[in-house]
């Protein structure tokens, strides 16, 4: 999951950000011609320059997941779970953030020989001493939220209000639903949140390459 | 940058495969690059994975701040605090805050996990980073790299106790996304560019955990009181600071490998009602998790006929048994050369003429002027040396997991480097818990049995592995017959069952890809094992060695070598003779007590012997003084010169103890034993030597621990207290 999670994030944050456009075909042709290319990408997500949290509405610095066939039915506290309709569930992201700053990776093309075949790969290669840079990178907390509306047959019954969505909720602890805890006063709802800051000092390379039906692993 | 790009294809096939594995993750529709990429390319890669292969690969999570040098990231440890911090978010439930004892006194644990690290491993248990090597040369190999892959499995039983799959059954069919690692060779290879490396890894980390004090405000520039849940009892008496809520810990997993694990993502099968313990609303269609996970430090067989068994070397030192003057000259032979004479008149003197010859009550000499005797006196030493000595080595060559909690730098302190700005610590190199030779296998789910995630009230998360079902479709996949316990099974339903147990030696059904065999993943059942084991190939089924070399968790690192030092013991024989005037040159047997002499002829008797036996010593020793003493040797005599006066010389005969007789023993008037035993009973057998080696300082070895063949027949775990 955890994976997905990243892929998803980079791809999310990818599309958001203008740096990866200027490659296009033109450019990986240029690349090409070349002994390969170094590239920096960073990739930021709901923070400013300090790279401290900067989101405007809660809602929309979250990202929701929802399992296939996962809803409540009924009427709150007393739950009945159902994969077959009703409310729908989603674990829930909250307070997303960070920057992901990849100083330098090379990116080259290299050959691999698996028994008699020749195989091309891109080689990403990384050096230690010019560190990914990942700055308060992860999410406040994690929920369970659930939507204020039915899905039916897979169709949202949908609402005109945002926070009826449950992936929208951003409902906060303060000191009613949370006396004594000064500590979640202010943070969204869930559980544990997860915070990464760091330099990760990676060094060596890593070949990429199809695993076609030509491999003993793919065939 | 040394290799070109061959040919524009392949970057195109490469690219779309890679962003094939995003999209089948996200359904991400905005991947930008996907607009470069023709339908027919994506057509290309659908039944292919993405290979990765890592080379020359490490790394360290640094603390965040500037670029270092590689030859500082190496050297220096104190900056591995770049974090994964696990935030305790939500109030403490009431369960928490009311018990009776510790309700008060309730905090949210709150951790940081600092530096992780993956490097080669290098032997050091103390060292998170291999500092002189550290790349791990090739992680896999092209043949075998990771993969991301994309498969489906056909005739997957369903939950439905009615339905039997038949082959090609679409809706027995499940396409499942898989992340794996490198397969797990069957012959582990030894060169590092056919991917020994993945076999000799070193992950590390350290954390600091933290007991937070809930109605205190986050402060990650200053630790302050929010960590100060004994807020009434924290800095007294004395006002020291003290570390009542902070666990440092370090781990370390030295020499292991991770190759043959797999994680699978998938959508569930259907079927499941609401009975027979099943579940409609969790378990039908939806995301499913199966894994495998491995994380095997190697062979850890006790006895591999052949190859480095792994199990402590125990030798036994093999005692000698000689025979030595006072000076510790070893007197060679068996006869009169291995004696030292102590009391000797010249030989061939004839006893001095004070009496008539007789032969009565020589068991008193000198008791009448009838009789006198004449007494020579010599003993013999025996000298065991190298008794009762060993050494224990320990085993090497297998990797080790080590946890420890005890740092030697910033001690006894509520800090950490993320709210401090500290350094990394070092810790103390031999405490802790490590665990040798530790193989962990589990099988957590798997298509048919599937973990899947859920929520009962929608604030709780619950994760669960299906219950398998009572339908012989499913659980024929799952159970194993254990030889020996078919009960009434036939030996044709024996067959039918293909549950097997993972362990290092094999998981599941080997498979031979590309000429090169490797173990499956298909195993059912999980296996953790712990040090020293034994491994019967025909059942699958490891339990733990038992003997007194097994090694596996121990409380400390233990040494390299334990020695246990040989002991040396001495043994003392003392031999008198007498002669009698009346028999001049003929020597008597003096331990008879009879009245009347013996007529012993020849030269040479046996004479008295004062050494062990038990028995009290019944005959005088003629000190020249009446009434004759008996010889005690608490008490150093010095005038065992009887009545030869002419070449006589006096002796003292030695005193119990270190100085005098060490290993004789003297009970009133009784020597007891002091006669050396067969000499093999100073030799420490294997056994010995190991619970000898137990009484050192540092040795903390508990041996070996198994746990194997456990498989998850359900298991639900679920969330409580979140509001």
């Amino acid at each position: 999951m955890k994976k997905i999670l990243c892929c998803a994030l980079l791809a999310f944050s990818g599309a958001s950000h203008a740096a990866l456009e200027a490659m296009d075909n033109n450019d990986l042709s240029t690349v090409e011609a070349q002994a390969g290319a170094d590239l920096s990408w960073e990739l930021r997500l709901n923070q400013d320059s300090s790279y401290q949290y900067n989101c405007t509405v809660l809602s929309y610095c979250h990202l929701g997941m929802s399992f296939n066939n996962r809803y409540l039915t009924g009427t709150a506290p007393n739950w009945t779970p159902s994969s077959t309709g009703g409310q729908k569930l989603w674990l829930v992201f909250k307070g997303l953030q960070g920057t992901i700053n990849i100083q330098k990776v090379g990116l080259d093309g290299a050959d691999l020989t698996y028994g008699t075949t020749v195989k091309p790969a891109i080689q990403l290669s990384y050096t230690a001493d010019q560190p990914i840079l990942i700055r308060n990178f992860g999410y406040g907390s994690l929920a369970i939220e659930y939507d204020n509306f039915n899905t039916t047959g897979g169709v949202e019954a949908g609402s005109a209000t945002a926070t009826d969505y449950g992936y929208l909720k951003n409902t906060t602890y303060n000191s009613t639903n949370a006396p004594g805890s000064n500590f979640d006063w202010g943070r969204e709802t869930g559980f544990t949140g997860l915070m990464m800051n760091g330099n990760l000092a990676m060094q060596g390379t890593v070949k990429i390459f199809s695993c076609d039906s030509s491999h003993p692993r793919c065939s | 940058m040394a290799s070109l790009h061959r040919d524009n294809q392949f970057k195109l096939r490469a690219l779309s495969s890679a962003l094939l594995a995003c999209s089948l993750g996200l359904a991400a529709s905005s991947a930008f690059a996907l607009q470069e990429i023709g339908d027919e390319d994506l057509g290309d890669a659908t039944a292919e994975g993405i290979a990765f292969l890592p080379e020359n690969a490490a790394f360290v999570f640094r603390g965040a701040g500037p670029n270092e040098s590689t030859a500082t990231i190496l050297s220096s440890r104190g900056n591995d605090v770049g974090y994964i911090r696990y935030i305790p978010v939500g109030p403490l439930t009431s369960a928490a805050t009311s018990h009776p004892l510790y309700g008060s006194t309730t905090g949210k644990g709150d951790v940081f996990l600092y530096g992780l690290a993956v490097s080669r491993g290098d032997g050091d248990l103390n060292s998170r980073l291999n500092a002189t090597n550290p790349l791990i040369n090739s992680w896999g190999t092209a043949a075998n790299p990771w993969l991301f892959k994309v498969a489906t499995d056909a005739q997957v039983p369903n939950f439905d106790l009615t339905k039997t799959c038949v082959a090609n059954d679409p809706t027995c069919k499940v396409t499942y996304l898989a992340l794996e690692a490198p397969l797990y060779d069957v012959n582990v290879p030894t060169g590092t560019a056919a991917g020994a490396d993945a076999y000799n890894l070193k992950l590390a980390f350290w954390a600091d955990a933290f007991v937070r004090k809930p109605d205190v405000v986050e402060n990650m520039t200053a630790t302050g009181t929010q960590f100060d849940v004994f807020s009434s009892t924290r800095n007294t008496p004395t006002g020291t600071t003290t570390r009542e809520n902070r666990l440092r810990l370090q781990a370390i997993w030295d020499d292991f490998s991770i190759n043959g694990s797999r994680i699978q993502l998938f959508q569930t099968l259907d079927g499941a009602q609401q009975t027979t313990g099943m579940s409609s609303v969790f378990y039908n269609k939806t995301l499913g998790l199966a894994g495998v996970l491995r994380f095997n430090s190697g062979d850890t067989q006790a006895d591999k006929g052949g190859s480095p068994n792994y199990r402590a070397t125990i030798t036994s030192t093999s005692a000698v048994n000689e025979y030595v003057n006072d000076s510790g000259t070893v007197l060679p032979g068996s006869g009169d050369s291995t004696w030292v004479n102590r009391y000797s008149p010249t030989a061939g003197t004839a006893p001095p003429p004070t009496s008539a010859q007789g032969t009565t009550n020589c068991s008193v000499p000198g008791a009448t002027a009838a009789v006198v005797c004449q007494y020579q006196v010599r003993s013999r030493t025996t000298r065991i040396s190298n008794a009762y000595g060993g050494t224990w080595t320990t085993p090497t060559g297998v990797g080790v997991l080590r946890f420890s909690t005890r740092e030697t730098t910033d001690t006894n302190v509520l800090s950490t480097p993320a709210i401090n700005g500290i350094a990394a610590p070092t810790f103390d190199a031999n405490e802790g818990l490590v665990l040798y030779g530790a193989n962990i296998n589990l099988v957590l789910g798997t298509l048919y049995q599937p973990l899947v995630l859920g929520s009962d009230d929608g604030k709780n998360l619950t994760l669960e592995v299906a219950r398998i079902p009572n339908k012989a479709e499913i659980y024929k996949k799952i159970y194993t017959p254990y030889a020996g316990y078919y009960g009434t099974t036939t030996a044709g339903e024996v067959a039918t069952y293909s549950g097997s147990t993972c362990n290092v030696f094999k998981c599941g059904a080997t498979v031979t890809l590309g000429g090169t065999t490797y173990q499956g993943s298909t195993a059912t059942h999980s296996s953790i094992t712990i040090g020293s084991i034994v491994y019967d190939a025909a059942t699958n089924t490891i339990s733990a060695y038992k003997g007194a070399d097994a090694i596996g968790v121990s409380f400390g690192v233990m040494p390299t070598t334990v020695n246990i030092a040989p002991q040396t013991f001495y043994y003392y024989e003392l031999q008198n003779r007498q002669r009698v005037r009346g028999d001049n040159n003929n020597w008597r047997d003096c331990t008879t007590t009879s009245a009347t002499c013996g007529t012993t002829s020849g030269l040479l008797g046996s004479g008295l012997k004062f050494e062990s036996g038990g028995a009290a010593w019944k005959t005088g020793f003629n000190t020249g003084v009446s009434p004759y003493t008996l010889y005690n040797p608490t008490v150093a005599f010095t005038g065992y010169t009887v009545t030869d006066t002419t070449s006589g010389a006096a002796f003292t005969v030695p005193t119990v103890g270190a100085g005098g007789l060490p290993q004789a023993s003297w009970n009133g008037t009784t020597w007891v034993q002091t006669t050396a035993n067969a000499l093999s009973t100073y030799n420490y057998s294997a056994a010995q030597v190991a619970a000898q080696a137990g009484t050192q300082a540092g040795f903390t070895n508990l041996g070996s621990a198994v746990i194997d063949g456990f498989l998850v027949q359900h298991m639900k775990i679920t969330t409580k207290g979140v509001q």
